[in-house]
C-alpha cells in the first residue's frame, strides 16, 4: 500500500479564545489534486501554513511524505512546496534571477541550477520572460513565477492558497491547465479556492472544511467515466425521462421541464450510440452536453446538509 | 564552492556599476569641497572622512542590515526563506554582509582616507591612527549586528511590521557609536593608558578592541540563534545563560582588586535582572506560544518543551540562584557596609528579581488580554504605578512595605526589612494566580 502524500490526524490550533482548526484529521493520497473549500474563516489558510510547518499546532500530527513535520520540518520542507496568496517574489529581481535563487536556496545541486532554472521556465511559459522584472510582469505571470519557485525543487507535494485570485478567466485557464499538467507529472496538490467552478476543472478530490472542523472528504471527478449530461429538448415531452431510462448507462434522471439531467457512464462512442438512439426515437433533441459544476454541487450538498444538523 | 544565495541575492540587489562608480566619485567631491573650505587639509579630510563613515557604513549600514529582515516581511517573502534550505548560519552572514555590502564599499573608501589624513594628536593617546581605524571598523560591524539582532528579535516576538523602523534604528545607531567613541577614547583620562581586569594590567585601546570582537560575536551568535529559531532548526536555549555568564564575568573582573569571584553572585543577578526585563519584553507572548509551551511541560516532552520555553526563564532561573546565593552568603556586602544605604544589602538581588517576574507576570496578564496589541503600553503603565504612585500613595497610609518591598530594606521601619522578599513573592504569587484565570478564561472549551 502506498503511504499517502498528506496525513493530517488531531490537528489542534488556537487563536485566543477561537479554535481554528478543530480535532482535524484527513489524509490525501499520492498524485491527487485536493480542492480545500469552506467559508471564510473556516481555517483553511491556517490548516495549509500547518501542513507547511510555517504554523505550530497545539497538538496533532501532519505528515508529508511520511516525515513528521512538528519532529523534522526542514526535511519536510524539501518535499513541500508552498504558495501564499500574495507570491512572494522578489520584485526587484530578473525572473531568471528569482528562479536561480529559489534553486540555490532549496538545495537543487550547483552543476543543476541553471538546467532547473531552464526547465522550469519553459514548463511555466515563462522562457521569454527570464530577463524581466518580477515587478513588471501582469499578475498571472507573477503567479506563474511563485509557482516556478515553489516547484524548481522537484517537490512532491504542492500546497496553494488562492492561488486564482485576482487573476483574468484566460489565465485562470492557463492555471487549471498548469495544475493538470503537474498532477500528470506525479506531484500532489492541495489548493485553496473560494472559485469552486475554477476547482473543478483540475480537482480530483474535495476536503471541505467549516468552523475549524473536516466536514466532508470525497472524490469529485467521477469514476469509471461517470459523467453528468444535461439534454435539451426543443418541447418538453412528457415520456422523455422514460425513454432515456430505457437507454444502457442511463441512471439517476432528473426533468426540469426541457431539460433532463442524468447520470452515464460509457465512453465518447457510448454517448454517440445514445443520442442516435435518441433522435431515433423522435425526441425534439436541440443539444446534449456535459454538466461540470459538479464540485459546486457536492460543496453545497455538504455545507447544507451540515447546516440543516446545526 | 557555492556561493552563498542569500548573499548572492543581496549582491544583485546591492551592486550596479552605477552604484560602483558613483560611491567614489561623490565621497572625493566631498572631500575635495571640505579640502577647498579649510587651509589645514589633513584634519579636515579625516573629519570628513569620519562623519561619511559615521552616516553611510554606521547609521545606514545598520539601517540595511535590519531592513534586510524586515523587508522579507513587508514583501511577504519571509515564508519562501523559511521553507527553504539554508541554514541559519548561511542565512545571517548572507544578510548581514550582503546587505551592508555597498555601504562598507563606501565605508572602506572613507577609513583608507582616514588612516591616511588622521593625525596622531595627545588626546587620542594611547591610541594610535590605526587603533582609531580599527575601532571604527568594529563599531560599524557591532552596530550593524545590532540592527539585524534587533529586526529578528522584533520578528520573532511578532512585533516585525512594514515599512519597520528603520530611521529610528540609523539614529540610534549614529548616538550609540558616538557613545562607544566616547567610553573608547575616554577624553579627560590620557594618562590611562592601562586598564585593570581581573588584577591583570591590559592596553587600554587592545582591550577595548578585544571588548568590542567579543560584542560583534555575541550579537552574530545571538542573531544565528533568533534565526535557527525562526528556520524550524531545533535549540536547546542555552544562548541566554551563556551570554549571561559571559556579562557577568566580564564585568566581574572590573571589580579589581576586590575578589572577583566574592562578587559574581550579586553581580549575575543584576546582570540577569537586566536581561531579565529585555528578555521578557521581546519574548514572543501570543496565545499560541505560551499555550504551547505550557502543553509540552504538561505533556512532559521536555525536549520539545526546552525549545519552546523562553530564553527569559533560563536567565531568571539562574539570576534566582545566584541572588539566592547572595542572600545566604551575606560577606560581599560587607565590604560596602560603610557605603551602603541599607544593612540589608544582600537581600536586594532576589528582592528585584522577584519585583522583576511580578512585572513580566504582569506584561504576560495583559498579552494574553482581549487587545494584546495594546498590552506593552498597559503593562508599562501600570508598572508604573506600581514602582512610583502606588507606593506614594500606600506611604500616606503606612503601608508603603506593601507596595515597595524593595524599599522596604531601605527603610525597614513598619516591618522587618528581611520581609522583603516575601512581600515581593507574594506579589508575584498574585500576578501569576491571575495570570492562571486569565489562561483558563481564554482556553476554548
Amino acid at each position: 500500500m502506498t503511504l499517502p502524500a498528506i496525513t493530517v490526524e488531531g490537528v489542534i490550533f488556537e487563536y485566543p479564545g477561537v479554535r481554528a482548526l478543530d480535532d482535524v484529521s484527513f489524509s490525501i493520497h499520492r498524485g491527487s489534486t485536493t480542492a480545500l473549500v469552506g467559508p471564510n474563516g473556516a481555517g483553511k489558510t491556517t490548516l495549509l501554513r500547518c501542513i507547511a510547518a510555517l504554523e505550530q499546532p497545539l497538538a496533532g500530527q501532519i505528515t508529508v511524505d511520511g516525515l513528521d513535520m512538528r519532529q523534522e520540518p526542514r526535511s519536510g520542507h524539501r518535499r513541500l512546496g508552498y504558495i501564499s496568496d500574495n507570491f512572494g517574489l522578489y520584485e526587484s529581481l530578473t525572473v531568471a534571477q528569482c528562479l536561480r535563487y529559489a534553486a540555490e536556496a532549496n538545495g537543487v545541486a550547483p552543476g543543476e541550477v541553471a538546467q532547473a532554472v531552464a526547465d522550469t521556465a519553459e514548463r511555466l511559459g515563462l522562457t521569454w520572460k527570464l530577463p524581466q522584472r518580477a515587478g513588471e510582469l501582469s499578475r498571472g505571470q507573477r503567479q506563474r513565477v511563485a509557482i516556478g519557485q515553489a516547484i524548481i525543487h522537484q517537490p512532491e507535494v504542492l500546497l496553494l492558497d488562492e492561488p486564482a485570485s485576482g487573476l483574468d478567466p484566460q489565465a485562470r485557464h492557463e492555471l487549471s491547465l498548469l495544475f493538470r499538467r503537474l498532477r500528470n507529472d506525479g506531484m500532489t496538490l492541495l489548493v485553496s479556492s473560494h472559485i469552486l467552478a475554477e476547482l473543478a476543472e483540475y480537482s480530483t478530490d474535495m476536503l471541505i472544511l467549516k468552523g475549524g472542523r473536516v466536514i466532508d472528504q470525497r472524490p469529485v471527478l467521477a469514476p469509471h467515466a461517470i459523467t453528468r449530461l444535461r439534454l435539451s429538448l426543443a418541447k418538453a415531452r412528457s415520456d422523455a425521462a422514460a425513454l432515456l431510462a430505457g437507454q444502457a448507462g442511463v441512471g439517476h434522471i432528473e426533468a426540469h421541464g426541457g431539460h433532463i439531467h442524468f447520470d452515464f457512464a460509457g465512453t465518447a462512442h457510448d454517448r454517440h450510440r445514445l443520442l442516435r438512439e435518441l433522435l431515433a426515437t423522435g425526441l425534439p433533441i436541440c443539444g446534449l452536453c456535459e454538466i461540470t459544476s459538479d464540485l459546486q454541487a457536492s460543496y453545497l450538498a455538504s455545507v447544507g446538509s451540515e447546516e440543516e444538523l446545526e | 564552492m557555492r556561493l552563498n544565495p542569500e548573499l548572492r541575492r543581496q549582491l544583485w540587489l546591492e551592486l550596479s556599476l552605477h552604484r560602483l562608480l558613483a560611491a567614489p566619485l561623490v565621497i572625493a567631491i566631498l572631500l575635495g569641497v571640505s579640502a577647498i573650505l579649510t587651509e589645514d587639509v589633513a584634519p579636515a579630510l579625516a573629519l570628513t572622512a569620519a562623519l561619511l563613515f559615521m552616516l553611510v557604513t554606521v547609521a545606514w549600514g545598520s539601517a540595511q542590515s535590519y531592513n534586510s529582515m524586515v523587508e522579507e516581511l513587508s514583501g511577504r517573502t519571509w515564508d519562501n526563506q523559511r521553507m527553504s534550505n539554508i541554514g541559519p548560519a548561511t542565512m545571517v552572514a548572507g544578510k548581514l554582509l550582503g546587505s551592508t555590502v555597498f555601504a562598507w564599499y563606501s565605508g572602506l573608501i572613507c577609513l583608507a582616507i582616514l588612516a591616511g589624513t588622521l593625525p596622531e594628536p595627545a588626546w587620542l593617546a594611547p591610541w594610535s591612527s590605526m587603533e582609531v581605524v580599527f575601532g571604527c571598523l568594529l563599531s560599524a560591524l557591532l552596530l550593524q549586528g545590532f540592527g539585524l539582532f534587533f529586526a529578528l528579535l522584533e520578528i520573532s516576538a511578532g512585533k516585525g511590521r512594514e515599512g519597520g523602523r528603520s530611521r529610528q534604528l540609523g539614529l540610534l545607531t549614529l548616538l550609540l557609536f558616538w557613545m562607544i567613541m566616547q567610553l573608547a577614547l575616554s577624553p579627560g583620562r590620557e594618562a590611562e593608558t592601562q586598564l585593570e581586569w581581573f588584577g591583570t594590567l591590559y592596553d587600554r585601546a587592545n582591550f577595548t578592541l578585544w571588548s568590542l570582537l567579543a560584542c560583534v560575536g555575541w550579537l552574530w551568535f545571538g542573531s544565528y540563534r533568533l534565526m535557527a529559531g525562526m528556520l524550524a532548526v531545533r535549540t536547546i536555549p542555552w544562548g541566554s545563560l551563556a551570554f549571561t555568564l559571559f556579562l557577568t564575568y566580564y564585568l566581574a573582573g572590573f571589580e579589581a582588586p576586590r575578589t572577583a569571584s566574592d562578587l559574581i553572585a550579586p553581580i549575575g543577578s543584576l546582570v540577569a535582572l537586566v536581561l531579565l526585563y529585555i528578555g521578557g519584553w521581546m519574548a514572543p507572548r501570543d496565545w499560541g506560544s505560551v499555550r504551547r509551551s505550557l502543553w509540552t511541560w504538561r505533556r512532559l516532552a521536555v525536549g520539545e518543551a526546552l525549545t519552546t520555553t523562553p530564553g527569559w526563564v533560563n536567565i531568571a532561573l539562574l539570576g534566582l540562584g545566584w541572588a539566592l546565593w547572595a542572600a545566604l552568603h551575606p560577606d560581599w556586602a560587607v565590604p560596602m557596609a560603610d557605603a551602603a544605604p541599607s544593612p540589608l544589602l544582600h537581600l536586594l538581588p532576589i528582592t528585584l528579581l522577584l519585583i522583576a517576574l511580578r512585572d513580566i507576570a504582569l506584561l504576560y496578564l495583559f498579552s494574553l488580554g482581549q487587545r494584546p496589541q495594546r498590552a506593552e503600553l498597559m503593562a508599562a503603565i501600570y508598572i508604573l504605578l506600581l514602582h512610583t504612585a502606588l507606593p506614594a500613595l500606600l506611604n500616606l497610609l503606612d503601608l508603603a512595605w506593601l507596595a515597595s518591598p524593595a524599599w522596604m530594606l531601605f527603610e525597614p521601619t513598619l516591618l522587618p526589612g528581611s520581609w522583603g522578599p516575601w512581600i515581593a513573592t507574594l506579589q508575584l504569587l498574585l500576578v501569576v494566580a491571575l495570570l492562571g484565570w486569565r489562561l483558563r478564561d481564554r482556553r476554548t472549551p
